[in-house]
């Protein structure tokens, strides 16, 4: 390793980390879903949840909490179908009876995408919008939009 | 990387270190100073639209709770709230809800009504009460009124701020058995 970048490294890396705690979610990696035309497929996208954070689930199970919810905009001849969740965990605040459901750690939600057969091959740009509210085991914070770009590659 | 680089590397190492741990305490260091201090004064409107001043309770023991509707913490401690000041407003104490940034009809039918809460809940529309109170140091990359969520504060007769519960709970005090406490030995 070149030693100033090693230096930049250790300089910056542990005050940086320390605050990007909040950052409740962050992508695990680029997402890039690879098609051929005419195909169907259920495409990932995994999620990292920042530790010691949880977000509501789909159906977090209360009424009035606010539920994760994930959109992708469209793209001319390639459909996305409905997104499909992952189990969630459960989370009870202490000292109180209501258990509500949530997402922890990692979570990988299926998108199904379909290529039209006559879209030209090549590469799409899209856009991905996770909504969702995240709480530590003290506090809760603003609902949040985590927006990113969505790579469609058709072969 | 060679041998001769180590000792140097290892100190930066530490050095970052330190600086990383130095950040992560910065908040409990900054809460200590906000007790003790002269409490913000804030004019809004409760979901009757009665206008309510922090002055109108000066001479009595207030207690606030900084709350939105999709807060599990707030939701799990309005009906204790609710409890306190049925129990203690006979002793001169008074409890608000600051509702932050949400529409009146939500917090009327899913706060007041969901909980039955007796005492007056105030619609702070803009966040600005609630970033009034938040100490300037925690949480930096935080909206100010961000920070305030689902703290309670206690505010003497006098108008100072004798409790306040901002990221300090190693757990959190849903049946508010600290503040009840304090009362407890103020009254």
């Amino acid at each position: 390793m070149n030693v100033f970048k090693a230096i930049l490294f250790l300089l910056f890396y542990f005050p940086l980390n320390s605050y990007n705690q909040l950052a409740h979610v962050k992508l695990a990696e680029t997402p890039v879903i690879n098609l051929k035309r005419g195909e169907q497929i259920i495409a990932t996208i995994k999620f990292e949840i920042a530790r010691e954070f949880h977000i509501m689930s789909d159906n977090p199970g209360i009424e009035n909490f606010l539920p994760t919810t994930f959109k992708i905009e469209p793209v001319k001849e390639i459909e996305f179908g409905k997104i499909i969740f992952p189990a969630s965990s459960t989370f009870k605040i202490k000292g109180t009876e209501e258990i509500f459901n949530v997402f922890d750690s990692t979570i990988i939600i299926k998108i199904p995408v379909s290529a039209g057969k006559k879209v030209v091959k090549g590469k799409y740009e899209s856009k991905g919008n996770l909504f969702y509210q995240a709480c530590d085991n003290r506090k809760c914070y603003f609902p949040k939009e985590f927006k990113f770009p969505v790579t469609i590659i058709v072969k | 990387m060679t041998v001769k680089l180590f000792l140097p590397l290892s100190l930066l190492f530490l050095l970052a270190f330190s600086f990383s741990v130095k950040a992560q305490n910065n908040s409990t260091k900054k809460f200590s100073t906000m007790k003790d201090t002269e409490a913000p004064s804030f004019s809004l409107e409760d979901i009757t639209g009665k206008k309510i001043n922090s002055s109108d309770y000066r001479g009595k023991y207030l207690v606030i709770h900084f709350a939105t509707t999709w807060c599990p913490f707030c939701n799990a401690e309005a009906p204790n709230l609710e409890q306190l000041y049925k129990d203690y407003k006979a002793k001169g104490v008074e409890v608000l809800i600051i509702d932050v940034k949400e529409d009146k009809k939500l917090v009327s039918d899913l706060l007041v009504n969901k909980f039955k809460l007796s005492f007056p809940v105030l619609l702070d529309t803009e966040g600005k009460v609630a970033a009034s109170f938040a100490p300037d140091d925690v949480l930096p990359d935080l909206a100010r009124d961000e920070v305030m969520l689902a703290s309670n504060l206690l505010i003497d007769p006098e108008g100072k701020i004798i409790f306040f519960s901002l990221l300090d709970s190693k757990n959190f005090d849903a049946k508010l058995v600290e503040l009840k406490r304090l009362l407890d030995e103020r009254l």
